[in-house]
């Protein structure tokens, strides 16, 4: 009898493993790791796209998303760089938030450029605003403060913090960084609390302080100024600050095959292309810009480009 | 606004509504018991699931859970000593002892009690501030954060148990371990060891369930025997006892919730540090401290009802700014973003009912899961009565998974166990672990908000003295140090030395 079921087993384990060889990818359960924790904008963008992901790979396999947050998104990027290249595992990523860490000269376990760049999300330009009841009312007001200017941010190698330092090396105006708070919103709350003069937050934050009206305005590096009375970073004369901002992009680990990686990518563009999932994004108010694997390393280079020319000024403690 | 609120109610007793939130209460109530799992944890896994709801239902949904998350909690926290949330560990200390003695009746009774009135009292307190709720968020800054934190931190001195300097070593131990990891101020990993895990520092669940719930299984099981030394039953009367408590004690009630809804109000704080501070807050002015972790019924009531008042509290930054006040109000506001309803200052304006409707179903929910607590508390107390050698494998394999569930990592049940250890050796030479976890929740919101404010003053000390808000609760922690010394001097001439 036990030699029966032992057969049988072996039987059973030979097939399962003789079958999928010859399958098409996907043919197992893709891991779709979100390297922040549950309810921010990555989770979100994730969560979103994951049952999408699914119907445009055929629905033969379920995307399942997973959060590994851990030292301001490194861990879960480090864990997705080291798996194996086979497809089964992506992560999303934030840039210029990807590459701060080795611009900056700390050691890091990842090598931006060996990633297989699989999709660009979409993207977020910044608001810089200051307390409603600030003196400041302009650009130029920053810069005739007398004293350095106290720029809120969550803390040494976060996005904002580099985006701070290139603005007041750009626009000319000594800094002062105030780190240590949990996420763009709470360090908008500060300066509104009075605790720094200014902060750079996504357009998506801002907006929310400006209507209750703590916060003023600025500049935007948006292209056309999406809040009214808020004029562009270009209309201000500096037209290189446009485009400012984070960008979210779909990785997976180094060297996965040319026919995986097209076949991943081209379903994750369809899948931000279905129009539902489409008008979802748009109702949280961070709309999809898919871009593919062909065209996702080009366009994170360009807006890497102008952090390697302040590389000086971002890695300021 | 009453119109909302009637709608709401309406809801409320439509066979949907109902249905929603008698299930988010349920499913509170049972991540509630199960330690490592807790609110968050159910609204981030159901949250797919509200995907296509109603708002209104989703709201239910919601609104069932967080009520009740925090009685399941409870539960755990007075029968074996587990925290079943993290915010629940400061019940662990009053709470326990009172199960040892046979009287976790009276502990369930009272918490379960503390639990719907805390929250009852949160969400009036929300409903009253909403006009000026922008201005109480704005008052409080890093210097405040600071000051709240050396309050907290300055209870060690009367939690020391009567082993003072033993206290103060496992308070100093909880300090330097709430710095190991990534330092948030100026970038940069401590004292990590080398490991990739310790980069985010010492995870408050697997170390909190480490310290209580593993620590206190290796000591029954040396021990042997049955939680409770002498045969006792729970009976339907000490439950009603622990009920009576609650009113008995309404100055610890309303401090509780009081400090439950401001710390809930105030971004970055969180439920954790409410209950242990409305803990020391009790101790502080009750008028036995040194029965404190030894069953004093106060002990209890004071983080139950901070524990849940929190929530109240925690909305308001929610709904004024988008800035979550708790760590399930970060996973509510993903679960507000995809039901299209931007969570921010234009909310309660455009969104006025499903907001009334989170409201309602927060309040029943805090009423639901008290009622079906103490319905079946009487049976739950039996627990107590199970020999030790079929319980703690039990409450070991539960523990374990529900801290690897959180995260799904390793190095967290590795983390509880070694504090597991850790917990058990303080237990064997008397070290009191009180001292320590207060240090070690509220030694990492000190130093940040310490260096955040000399930075606002660039350098400055003055800061902590010049604002009204920093400098009151300087005042009120001086004076929580002082008061119990000039009234142990006062008290001593009126008590003649007893002749032997």
């Amino acid at each position: 009898m036990l030699r029966v079921a032992f057969a049988t087993v072996c039987v059973a384990l030979a097939i399962s493993a003789a079958t999928p060889a010859k399958a098409e990818f996907p043919e197992k359960n893709i891991e779709f790791v979100i390297p922040f924790g549950t309810g921010g904008g990555f989770d979100r963008a994730v969560r979103l796209i994951s049952p999408y992901l699914e119907q445009a790979l055929g629905k033969k396999v379920e995307v399942i998303p997973k959060n590994v947050p851990g030292a301001g998104g490194r861990k879960g990027t480090a864990q997705v760089y080291r798996a194996k290249p086979d497809g089964y595992s992506i992560v999303i990523a934030n840039v210029p938030g990807i590459a701060l860490p080795g611009l900056t000269g700390e050691k890091i376990e990842y090598d931006i450029n060996k990633f297989t760049w699989l999709a660009h999300v979409g993207g977020s330009p910044y608001i810089a605003g200051v307390s409603a009841k600030s003196s400041i009312k302009s650009l130029d007001d920053l810069k005739k403060l007398g004293r350095p200017v106290k720029c809120t941010s969550t803390g040494f190698g976060a996005t904002a913090y580099a985006a701070c330092q290139i603005v007041a090396k750009v626009v000319g105006f000594p800094l002062q960084m105030l780190g240590g708070y949990k996420g763009s919103a709470a360090y908008v709350l500060a300066v509104a609390r009075g605790d720094g003069d200014l902060a750079l937050a996504p357009v998506l934050v801002m907006k929310k302080f400006i209507q209750a009206g703590q916060i003023r305005g600025i500049f935007t590096t948006e292209k056309t100024s999406s809040v009214p009375g808020v004029p562009t970073i270009a209309s201000l004369g500096h037209k290189n600050l446009t485009g400012l901002g984070v960008d979210r992009y779909l990785l997976g680990p180094p060297g996965m095959p040319a026919a995986v990686t097209k076949t991943l990518s081209d379903a994750l563009v369809k899948a931000m292309e279905n129009p539902e999932a489409a008008a979802k994004a748009v109702k949280t108010g961070e709309a999809f810009e898919p871009l593919g694997h062909d065209k996702a390393k080009a366009a994170a280079d360009e807006s890497l480009a102008l952090y390697l020319k302040y590389k000086v000024e971002i890695s300021k403690r | 606004m009453l119109e909302s609120t009637l709608a709401a109610l309406q809801l409320l007793f439509t066979p949907g509504g109902a249905l929603f939130l008698f299930v988010g209460v349920l499913v509170g109530l049972l991540f509630g018991v199960m330690p490592g799992l807790g609110g968050t944890t159910a609204i981030a896994l159901l949250m797919p699931l509200t995907f296509n709801m109603e708002s209104n239902h989703a709201m239910m949904l919601v609104g069932g859970i967080m009520g009740a998350v925090s009685a399941g909690g409870s539960i755990a926290a007075i029968l074996l000593n587990t925290p079943g949330t993290a915010p629940n560990a400061a019940t662990c200390f009053d709470g326990y002892p009172l199960a040892q003695q046979g009287k976790a009746g009276l502990a369930i009774g009272a918490a379960a009690t503390a639990s719907t009135l805390g929250g009852l009292i949160g969400v009036v307190f929300l409903i009253a501030v909403i006009p000026v709720m922008k201005a109480i968020v704005l008052l409080f800054g890093p210097p405040e954060f600071f000051m709240l934190a050396l309050m907290g931190l300055s209870a060690i001195a009367l939690s020391t148990g009567g082993q003072f300097l033993r206290g103060l070593i496992s308070g100093a131990l909880g300090l330097m371990l709430s710095f190991v990891g990534y330092n948030a101020v100026s970038g940069g990993v401590r004292f990590t060891l080398g490991s990739e895990y310790l980069w985010d520092g010492i995870s408050l669940v697997p170390a909190l369930t480490g310290l209580f719930a593993i620590s206190e299984m290796i000591h029954l099981s040396v021990s042997g025997g049955t939680i409770v030394k002498e045969k006792t039953t729970g009976s339907v009367t000490s439950v009603f006892d622990g009920v009576a408590a609650v009113f008995r004690h309404w100055k610890t009630l309303l401090q509780g919730s009081a400090i439950g809804t401001l710390i809930g109000a105030v971004p970055g704080l969180g439920g954790t540090v409410a209950a242990f501070l409305a803990y020391t807050a009790a101790m502080q002015t009750s008028k036995h401290p040194e029965t404190f972790g030894k069953g004093n019924i106060e002990g209890v009531i004071g983080p139950e009802s901070a524990n849940n008042a929190k929530d109240g509290g925690a909305l308001i930054p929610t709904l004024a700014f988008g800035v979550p006040g708790s760590a399930e109000m970060a996973v509510f506001l993903g679960v507000l973003v995809l039901h299209g309803l931007d969570p921010g200052p234009m909310l309660l304006i455009e969104h006025e009912g499903v907001i009334f409707s989170l409201i309602l179903a927060l309040s029943a929910s805090c009423i639901i899961a008290t009622l079906i607590t103490l319905l079946v508390a009487r049976y739950l107390v039996m627990i107590t009565l199970i020999d030790v050698h079929v319980l703690v494998p039990a409450v070991i394999a539960v523990s374990f998974v529900g801290v690897y569930a959180l995260k799904e990592t390793i190095g967290d049940v590795v983390l509880a166990g070694v504090f597991g250890l850790l917990g058990y050796l303080m237990i064997r030479f008397r070290f009191p672990r009180v001292t320590m976890v207060i240090a070690l929740i509220l030694g990492e919101i000190a130093e940040r908000s310490f260096y955040q404010s000399l930075n606002m003053a660039s350098g400055d000390w003055m800061i902590f003295f010049t604002r009204a808000p920093s400098l009151i609760l300087c005042l009120l922690t001086i004076g929580c140090l002082v008061f119990p010394t000039i009234q142990a001097v006062r008290r001593r001439p009126r008590k003649p030395a007893p002749a032997e």
